[in-house]
């Protein structure tokens, strides 16, 4: 039981002692005057070691370390239509020098020029002992040039982190992906274009493309082995979903590595497919028998007298396939006759066929997103005799992308739908104009087909893809007219025609004809036979099942005697062999 | 002023708060610091599985694995011919229903015949496309 009131028992602080008692001067008032100095001391210290222990943020400094080495901006992947790979940025390292802290400018050149033997010592030093703060040495270092540049040990020299943008699948599809300025922009093709789109938000999200690699593939391969085998000027390939206008597969001939810009000529970086005009030639006359049979002026059965070519002004219209007889609508087109065409473009008049031009998207750039865009070269004046011209071909000069647009239209039902570049989401409809009616559109197809069977395109038939098209070889105009030497070949087509998926462009610029292909560089030998080679490739990749019609042709019971294609149609598959 | 044991007490009960309070925070920032490098060793597999993967994808170009389906497996490009629906696996390959026999003897190697018949048609079989593949 203790007393509540009882008080706790007290600490005895040390006094002084009584005779050291006085003033400042005295040994005690000195004394006094340190401990409040040393206390005070001590005081500040351990009230900022309290605000920086329990008062500041945790992560203060760490962050802002962090801020410092931020990685590059992120440019944003490319991928094509199935999640492939095809554009991608890496993080690289690139060296630069501050020459004021470079010891002696002669010696760092000696040592760079161990890692660097291609650079100039004398450039170099010229660089390193600049006024400047910061001299770029070399852009994008490889790792083991990094580490070879860490070993000089040179003062002076640094690095810093750079964007680098690699397309891993090489030269495939480089004119429509483009490639990159050192700096951050895009110089053509889709970098170029979509430019915005990769740098701008998240950059996480990659850009889906239309295209298929693996047709992208076969079309490529195809278009160097028939540009080398026929010693083309150029060539341009392309193939595009006729239902949603999407772009699986574009190729032109020099291709370009979008991973080395500057080692490419311009000649190289031009995309045929949609900077290059030509004057296609007969592939037009489909377009041209489509407005007959649309406007009810001709019927499949229809015939026009192509005994005599014909006069039009001044130019007179014959025949390349002469076959001097009245001919049926099926005939003109399975052997290209231009009398026929002309006659058909005369009775529906010039205006309708300008229009109806218009309205295929021939008269306006179809080159999709891309901006290396051409527009098409018209007509000044859609005269009865540039229409007549224009029928077949001449007189109008178009990309190949343009008329595979217009292929698609007329064959899809009708619809003609933009071509384009980025992958459509199948949830959203398709914009598309009314071109014609799917009467008419199913009547074109059956036609193209009968030139395929029976006609100038036989060769670009594939076994059980049922293709559809027409041929176009058409003179290059020179100073003095046409030049009869230097044509373009092209074949343009659909498959399946029972129900036409995608349609494909095929065109050499300037072949010549050679031993294999018996001398010939018309379009049935110099295009043809690649459209068949690619179609029997690609179709079974894109899904499309084989016509059975044709495997009931085979003998069910004899395996051994099933083969590919028979080749006797192909004489430039012979080439290929032929040539290396 | 007289201090009390109740002073006494409140003021080693204030140091060792503050000291739990610092303790707390040190751990805390060791293990954001921690957190940090993690992140950074993050960034830079991210980094590696992004090379990795453009690596990948120039060791996959097509024209590479063509050249090595032709060279090393014989592969070729499928034909139109060779594909079927289910419908017609009846036509091309018909089952063959063994003689009503109690004799064993002739069922087994029956089976085994149009392998065998199949294997030798492959093998026989010409592969037109490979020869314009090779380079």
């Amino acid at each position: 039981m203790s007393d509540a009131r009882r008080p706790e028992p007290s600490f005895e602080w040390p006094r002084p002692a009584p005779r050291d008692q006085g003033g400042i001067g005295t040994m005690r008032g000195r004394t006094i005057a340190l401990a409040v100095a040393f206390c005070a001391g001590f005081g500040l210290l351990s009230l900022r070691a309290v605000q920086i222990g329990l008062f500041r943020p945790v992560d203060e400094a760490a962050t802002a370390a962090r801020a410092a080495v931020a990685p590059p901006s992120k440019r944003a992947d490319i991928v094509d239509r199935n999640g492939q790979l095809l554009a991608i940025s890496l993080v690289a390292h690139s060296l630069y020098a501050d020459p004021k802290r470079i010891w002696d400018p002669v010696e760092a050149a000696r040592a760079l020029r161990k890692v660097f033997p291609e650079m100039d010592e004398a450039s170099l030093v010229e660089k390193l002992s600049s006024r400047s703060r910061f001299v770029w040495i070399k852009r994008r270092l490889t790792p083991k040039q990094k580490q070879a540049v860490w070993e000089l040990a040179q003062p002076g020299l640094e690095f810093i982190e750079e964007s680098e943008r690699i397309y891993p699948m090489g030269h495939f599809a480089g004119h429509v992906l483009g490639s990159m300025h050192p700096d951050g922009s895009g110089i053509n093709g889709i970098e170029r274009a979509l430019n915005d789109r990769l740098t701008t938000g998240s950059g996480a999200e990659p850009v889906r493309l239309s295209l298929d690699m693996r047709v992208q593939y076969i079309l490529e391969r195809e278009l160097g082995e028939a540009a080398s085998a026929f010693r083309a000027q150029g060539g341009a390939a392309v193939m595009l979903d006729a239902k949603t206008g999407e772009v699986i597969a574009s190729a032109s001939w020099p291709f370009m590595d979008p991973n080395r810009p500057e080692a490419n000529t311009p000649n190289q970086q031009n995309n045929r497919v949609t900077n290059s005009r030509f004057e296609m030639g007969s592939t037009f006359k489909v377009f041209t028998v489509a407005i007959g049979l649309e406007d009810n002026i001709i019927t499949p059965e229809s015939v026009f007298d192509a005994r005599a070519p014909m006069r039009i002004g001044s130019e007179l219209i014959s025949d390349f396939h002469g076959m001097n007889k009245i001919v049926s609508v099926s005939e003109i087109l399975a052997h290209s006759s231009n009398i026929g065409t002309v006659r058909i473009a005369r009775s529906v008049g010039a205006p309708r066929v300008r229009e109806f031009f218009s309205r295929l998207g021939l008269m306006e750039a179809a080159g999709g997103e891309l901006l290396e865009n051409a527009r098409p070269i018209l007509p000044k004046r859609w005269s009865e005799i540039a229409a007549a011209t224009a029928s077949f071909g001449h007189g109008i000069a178009v990309s190949p992308m343009a008329v595979a647009g217009g292929y698609a239209a007329v064959s899809n039902g009708g619809h003609y739908i933009r071509p384009t570049f980025v992958a459509r989401d199948p949830a959203v409809q398709v914009s598309s104009r009314v071109v014609l009616t799917p009467a008419t559109s199913k009547t074109v197809v059956k036609l193209m087909r009968e030139v395929v069977t029976n006609g100038t395109g036989k060769n670009a038939d594939a076994l059980g893809y049922e293709v559809a098209g027409k041929t176009g070889t058409a003179e290059k105009a020179g100073p003095n007219g046409y030049d009869s030497n230097r044509r373009v070949s092209s074949f343009a087509g659909v498959f399946p025609a029972s129900d036409p998926r995608y349609a494909i462009v095929f065109l050499l610029d300037e072949p010549k004809g050679y031993a294999v292909s018996g001398g010939a560089a018309t379009a049935a030998f110099a295009a043809a036979p690649s459209v068949s080679r690619i179609i029997a490739r690609s179709a079974p990749l894109l899904g499309i099942a084989p016509n059975r019609a044709l495997a009931q042709m085979e003998p069910p019971r004899a395996p051994t005697l099933k083969s590919a294609p028979p080749p006797k149609t192909n004489p430039s598959q012979k080439a290929t062999q032929g040539e290396p | 002023m007289t201090l009390t044991r109740t002073h006494l007490f409140g003021f080693v009960g204030l140091v060792a708060l503050a000291f739990a309070l610092y303790w707390a925070k040190a751990e805390a920032q060791a293990v954001r610091e921690k957190v940090l490098v993690l992140q950074d060793e993050v960034d830079t597999e991210r980094r590696a599985v992004r090379t990795l993967e453009a690596e990948l994808t120039w060791v996959e170009r097509p024209d590479r694995l063509e050249a090595a389906a032709t060279r090393r497996l014989g592969l070729v490009p499928m034909t139109a011919d060779r594909i079927a629906t289910l419908d017609d696996l009846d036509q091309i390959a018909p089952l063959r229903v063994a003689p009503p026999t109690v004799d064993a003897k002739p069922i087994a190697p029956k089976p085994a015949e149009p392998a065998a018949d199949k294997s030798k048609a492959i093998a026989a079989m010409p592969a037109p496309v490979a020869t314009v593949v090779a380079r």
